[in-house]
């Protein structure tokens, strides 16, 4: 069980004594002075274990506080992170050579022994997310500042160590966000990696879309096909590979310069956009179907781009703006109509 | 415990073990040349509070922006470098080895070709040419991938006393280090 299902647990049994005292109170149902004892003689030992076990929020105002603390951390491991970089940059010339690529060694390796010892003492984990995010900090600044000193040839393979340092973290502590980061640098290695093979310069992996695609669409697989109770992070693959293949797909179907396909532009242009709509489409239906709740979200906000690009590419140029607008205007009306049909609709089948 | 730190310690020994073996690989035996360049064409970057090393920037003038050596090639080159000639292919640059020329006072790039050995043959004087990686692209523009070059601390006391000479050495990878640093008109220091 991790975090997620705990609370889910708690949650549940909140929202059944809730609703047990409810139906008491209108006579709709009673329970016996022995049922009630041994119910909740249940419950506290089930809650007593959840929360020994796991950090959880006891009621809205926590979980609002948890969600202000957990922006907290993120923005101090960012802070934290620039920090121990640039307190890099302001010592290392101080230092003899063989001190700085000493310093640069160790440093990883004493954010990962902070790592875990967050992870002994601090149940929350937003700890354990700031010294994993500084960790990280100290295996960019290793790599690039190595480089650096001894001159080194740029390659992709410096984001396949940040990949796997990153994917190991995240695996290790249960970090989502460490997860995601690493897939997202395993994409732009591969991607590297491909554009080397045909012969491009791998720094210009960016400017062939086709090929980071290729790859997200192909850990969007990866994390559908695999069962998601086994997989904790089956589906942050999923996210991961969804953004990065509607973003691809996006830039292809406004710049037809970025493909390798030697189409007419208008060609480029249509297949990508077609195919944007497509991919959204089918990732909303999927969602609605298997509660894959971000890949409702990132689909329809995939679909919502994607068609306001298209709008603007229409129309902007000879249409007065103020019919534009009325016409976005209208669209969106339209949308929150259909929304509510789909809607009602699953609430039915429900 | 150890199951959790063990794959995040391994990524990070052997990262550094493959970078520190590659940087002493590049620096054994002779180097590929060793060349001695002004400090015109290789200036002090502007000291920063936020950055405590000193580093030795390319430049040569018109050719030189932001410190990135660039040049041109002919389409002969860019045909043999394996760029499409046919108008309207979109062609991303292409990674190569370039052959740069210390003459005196420039430092220009001459040529460049896919494979480096080639290149050396092509222009053998191991003290006036040096080949390095550059990004070749297919308008006729190649970059050449030479690094600001961190000094080391015995050398960063003559950055403030210019005119001076460098020298470095390119080794097995065509990677650069700093041999030396000379105060013009005064007795010469190395490491």
């Amino acid at each position: 069980m991790d975090t997620s299902e705990a609370q889910a647990r708690l949650d549940r049994i909140g929202a059944f004594t809730g609703e047990l005292a409810a139906l008491e109170r209108d006579g709709v149902l009673s329970l016996d002075e022995a049922q009630r004892r041994t119910l909740a003689a249940y419950h506290q030992r089930l809650v007593s274990d959840l929360t020994s076990h796991f950090d959880l929020d006891r009621g809205e105002a926590q979980r609002q506080m948890s969600l202000s603390m957990r922006a907290a951390a993120i923005v101090g491991a960012v802070a934290l992170s620039a920090s121990v970089y640039l307190f890099f940059y302001r010592i290392w010339g101080l230092l003899a050579t063989s001190v700085q690529v000493s310093l640069l060694i160790v440093a990883p390796l004493a954010g990962v022994a902070l790592t875990e010892v967050a992870s002994r003492f601090d149940k929350s984990r937003l700890f354990v997310l700031i010294a994993a995010c500084v960790a990280f900090a100290c295996i960019v600044a290793n790599v690039s500042m190595i480089g650096h000193i001894f001159a080194m040839t740029d390659s992709p393979d410096a984001l396949l160590v940040w990949s796997a340092f990153a994917l190991a973290i995240g695996y290790a502590y249960g970090l989502r966000l460490a997860v995601a980061g690493g897939l997202v640098l395993a994409i732009a290695f591969l991607a590297g990696r491909t554009v080397a093979a045909t012969g491009g310069e791998w720094s210009q992996a960016g400017r062939r879309p086709e090929v980071w695609l290729a790859i997200a669409l192909l850990l969007l697989v990866a994390g559908a096909v695999r069962p998601t109770k086994r997989w904790l992070f089956a589906s942050t693959y999923r996210n991961v590979g969804l953004s990065v293949a509607l973003i691809a797909l996006w830039i292809l179907s406004i710049n037809a310069d970025l493909s390798a396909l030697r189409w007419s532009e208008t060609a480029i242009k249509a297949t990508y956009q077609i195919g944007g709509f497509v991919l959204a489409g089918c990732v909303i239906m999927l969602g609605l179907r298997t509660d894959w709740t971000e890949g409702v979200y990132l689909g329809a906000l995939g679909f919502i781009v994607l068609l306001y690009t298209k709008f603007f590419q229409w129309w902007w140029d000879w249409m007065p703006a103020y019919l534009f607008f009325l016409i976005v205007g209208l669209v969106a009306v339209g949308m929150i109509l259909v929304l509510r049909r789909v809607r009602a609709l699953a609430a039915v089948v429900a | 415990m150890m199951r959790r730190v063990l794959v995040p310690v391994l990524v990070v020994a052997i990262a550094d073990a493959v970078m520190l073996l590659s940087a002493a690989a590049n620096r054994a035996g002779q180097p590929d040349a060793r060349v001695t360049l002004t400090s015109r064409q290789l200036v002090s970057a502007p000291v920063s509070a936020r950055n405590s090393a000193r580093e030795l920037r390319w430049m040569n003038g018109v050719d030189a922006l932001h410190g990135v050596l660039f040049g041109r090639l002919d389409a002969g080159t860019l045909t043999a470098l394996g760029f499409d000639s046919r108008p309207g292919t979109r062609q991303l640059g292409r990674r190569v080895f370039a052959a740069l020329e210390v003459d005196g006072a420039r430092l220009q790039i001459v040529d460049a070709a896919l494979d480096a050995e080639t290149l050396r043959r092509s222009h053998p004087d191991r003290g006036r040419y040096v080949v390095a990686r550059a990004v070749a692209y297919g308008d006729g523009r190649i970059r050449a991938l030479l690094p600001e070059l961190v000094v080391p601390r015995g050398f960063v006391h003559l950055l403030d006393r210019p005119p001076y000479t460098v020298t470095l050495a390119f080794g097995r990878h065509y990677e650069p280090w700093i041999v030396a640093i000379d105060p013009v008109d005064t007795p010469a220091v190395r490491q």
